[in-house]
């Protein structure tokens, strides 16, 4: 997990599968942009093979923070398998997720 | 993790015994993987399955009573058209409700594992047993073969 920082907005660059197992790594990452002030943060899904439940619970806790401080999480390069498990849950359009697909047609 | 598989033509079968810690569900995502591979299971329906095969296998790590030396129990039985999941583990009998659609407030508290797994699964089924729970998931594809 990397982060690159443009200007104020942090992008937070999620490897491999997010599961019980490494949602917590997740969280630490997300806690640390935020205590250096970012309101505004993207993941950069590209590269996230797998998302569960527990993976979703943090971006959700995290997003729900922000947003108390008029900030938000957006999640963009989702493979159209991870997406799907935002759109189970009724949560993409709360994370604004952006697809691979979309990116290729842009 | 211990594990032995049986294959014959396009059916497969094996059985893990998973350790009961956070990392049993990548493993259990592994086999299930490799099985629909061997069998040619239908990739939308692997992605389903891998989703609700990880809320039961997290739901049993954390919710099974465990001593040092027991372990999750599974099975990965699969052909191109059905895969059938079992995951056997000791636990106090539960409840099982059917969870409606997630309410967003609720989400932080209470995860909605339970959910994902009836949306993705086509048959979920809890089987109780002295001190244990046999957990059956299945997902079928469309085509027939």
């Amino acid at each position: 997990m990397t982060v690159d920082w443009h200007n104020n907005h942090p992008v937070v660059h999620v490897r491999g599968e997010l599961d019980f197992a490494t949602a917590p790594t997740l969280y630490s990452a997300l806690k640390d942009v935020i205590q250096l002030g970012a309101t505004e943060v993207t993941l950069d899904f590209h590269q996230v093979t797998f998302l569960d439940s527990e993976g979703l619970k943090v971006i959700l806790r995290v997003h729900r923070h922000l947003r108390n401080k008029m900030g938000a999480i957006t999640v963009c390069g989702a493979s159209k398998f991870v997406a799907k498990t935002f759109e189970i849950l009724g949560l993409d359009t709360e994370f604004g997720v952006t697809t691979e697909e979309h990116r290729d047609q842009t | 993790m211990a594990a032995h598989a049986f294959k014959r033509g396009k059916y497969w079968l094996i059985r893990l015994s998973l350790p009961p810690d956070s990392s049993a569900p990548a493993q259990l995502r592994r086999h299930i993987r490799e099985a629909a591979v061997y069998t040619g299971f239908a990739e939308d329906a692997l992605g389903s399955m891998l989703i609700g095969a990880t809320e039961a296998c997290s739901n049993a790590v954390r919710h099974g009573s465990y001593s040092e030396t027991d372990s999750i129990e599974a099975s990965i039985q699969a052909k191109s058209n059905e895969m059938i999941i079992r995951l056997l583990y000791k636990t106090t009998p539960f409840v099982l409700t059917n969870p409606g659609i997630p309410n967003l407030s609720e989400y932080i508290h209470v995860g909605h594992g339970h959910y994902l797994m009836r949306e993705s699964l086509d048959e979920i089924h809890y089987y109780f047993r002295k001190g244990s729970v046999l957990a059956r998931l299945v997902k079928r594809t469309r085509h027939k073969n």
